[in-house]
């Protein structure tokens, strides 16, 4: 391959997904890599603010409770950052409080959905009308 | 022992300004045998003394209460024992200005009398501190129960949602491809993790409208509109099955109701997915119909089982199946008692009529919204 065909190929979307349990990082990476994706994965609050703000992500898929930073403080502080607001997220939790719910939208989420209620092909398909393509 | 209450008299009061112990410090040892107060509880008897150092003594010195038994002018101290359920709950003293041969019947009468009524109202209060006591624990029990099932139910989600995602990765083709039997299996398996995920949901639904946390978006909704889209989401399943459905809207209805849009939604869907999974032929009909001006109702009739008399009864609680519904198709037994509390909640009423081996109609009724 040379360098004119990589300059060629559409830069895939860089999906950031913060997420604590292992079995649903593999789940999700797996099929968003398996959808043209490229995936990169932070294991906590923490670590995931800062991959955010450090790397080209297009979109963010954000669990609630994890620990350090819980999901939601992890969104405050996104949009904070000029850098950081810009950034689509969508907020993925097994817990349905309205409360979170709420305030997930108000602090700038394009949703809050319970994990449970959706395949990961259907959580590729909120991603992609997000990102219009 | 120690003493609980005294009468607000002046002759009260005057023995207590000269009591040098503080009343309520004012305490006898249960083992002070020849002590009246605890002779009176011990043996369940009267005591009559004309020396109140009898009644008091070990606490304080029996020449203190000879000299306020002076001052006072007490001439005779009668001793009760309190009892209730021939249990003794302790001792009255009623300190008399007159000699014993001074007091008449009658007297004695109020004073049993008095005593009597002392020893139920302290039976009440401990009844009532008991009950509260239950009350309370029964309270933080039901408190833990719904803490439990909450987090029961969340953690159960994380691998439901693992299983029901890679299942449907493989279904889908994403780890190469699948035949269609294996397809077949895992559809299978997906249903029954779907079931175990409705399941959860419902039980955490329930917690939530029981508990109050459950936020409502109320807003005015075309009943037939809604009533439709639910049609459409099960017209090919009853088709499938053989079924005729059909849904009636008479021209000219009114109906507007004042709920929450995703709320009347599943109690639409739950009244005609029922309807659909316990009919095997025959048909299932939606009607809607305007009973009154102020009301809009709601019927989906069906020729299904059919309901005894004695299952409808327990229909709408909690975890509750009929026996034939049961064995047929595994439902968690929320669904109607959701329906229920969300059709009350929307100011209406839930109702069914029923005949074994014909059929059922389940019914709500709601206000129209002015």
């Amino acid at each position: 391959m040379t360098d004119q065909a990589i300059n060629q190929t559409p830069k895939k979307p860089l999906i950031l997904l913060i997420e604590d349990d292992s079995l649903l990082i593999k789940m999700y990476k797996a099929k968003f890599i398996a959808e043209g994706f490229e995936v990169i994965v932070a294991e906590e609050g923490e670590s995931g603010l800062k991959m955010a703000l450090e790397n080209p992500v297009s979109f963010i898929i954000l669990d609630v409770m994890m620990p350090k930073l819980s999901g939601l403080e992890v969104l405050e502080k996104l949009r904070q950052d000029p850098k950081g607001k810009i950034i689509p997220v969508v907020v993925l939790s097994n817990l349905d409080q309205e409360e979170k719910s709420k305030k997930a939208v108000q602090l700038g989420a394009k949703e809050f959905l319970v994990k449970a209620n959706f395949t990961p092909a259907q959580i590729v398909e909120k991603v992609r009308k997000y990102l219009g393509s | 022992m120690e003493r609980i209450s005294i009468s607000k008299t002046q002759a009260a009061e005057k023995a207590l300004q000269e009591t040098p112990i503080p009343f309520s410090k004012i305490e006898v040892p249960l083992t002070a045998e020849e002590n009246l107060l605890v002779m009176a509880a011990n043996n369940k008897k009267i005591y009559v003394t004309k020396d109140l150092s009898d009644v008091l003594f070990p606490a304080g010195n029996r020449d203190t209460w000879r000299d306020i038994q002076k001052v006072c002018g007490i001439k005779t101290s009668v001793v009760y024992p309190i009892i209730s359920r021939n249990r003794s709950l302790g001792s009255m003293i009623f300190s008399l200005s007159k000699n014993e041969n001074e007091i008449s019947d009658q007297e004695w009468e109020v004073l049993a009398g008095f005593t009597n009524a002392v020893g139920i109202a302290l039976e009440n209060a401990s009844l009532y501190k008991r009950l509260h006591l239950a009350n309370q624990k029964l309270k933080d029990l039901d408190k833990q129960k719904d803490e439990f099932i909450s987090v029961a139910a969340h953690e159960l989600r994380a691998p439901m949602t693992a299983i029901k995602g890679f299942l449907s990765m493989i279904m889908e083709g994403d780890a190469g491809k699948v035949n269609d039997k294996v397809k077949d299996y895992l559809s299978e398996a997906v249903q029954g993790n779907d079931r175990l995920i409705r399941l959860v949901n419902n039980m955490l639904n329930v917690a939530r409208i029981e508990e109050g946390r459950m936020v409502y978006k109320m807003g005015n909704v075309n009943l037939s509109k809604a009533t439709q889209t639910v049609f459409k989401e099960y017209e090919l399943e009853a088709q499938k099955k053989g079924l005729k459905i059909s849904l009636n809207i008479p021209s000219g209805l009114m109906d507007r109701v004042y709920v929450d849009q995703d709320r009347i939604h599943e109690v639409i869907s739950n009244l005609v997915s029922n309807a659909v999974k316990y009919t095997d032929k025959g048909f299932v009909s939606i009607n809607l119909s305007q009973p009154d001006k102020q009301t809009v109702k709601l019927e989906v009739k069906d020729t299904g089982l059919g309901i005894s008399q004695e299952e409808q009864k327990k229909l709408f609680e909690k975890f509750t199946q009929t026996s034939s519904g049961a064995g047929k198709q595994m439902g968690s037994g929320l669904g109607l008692y959701i329906t229920k509390l969300l059709v009350e909640k929307f100011g209406g009423k839930l109702g069914l009529e029923s005949e074994t081996a014909k059929g059922t109609a389940f019914w709500f009724e709601l206000p129209l919204s002015s």
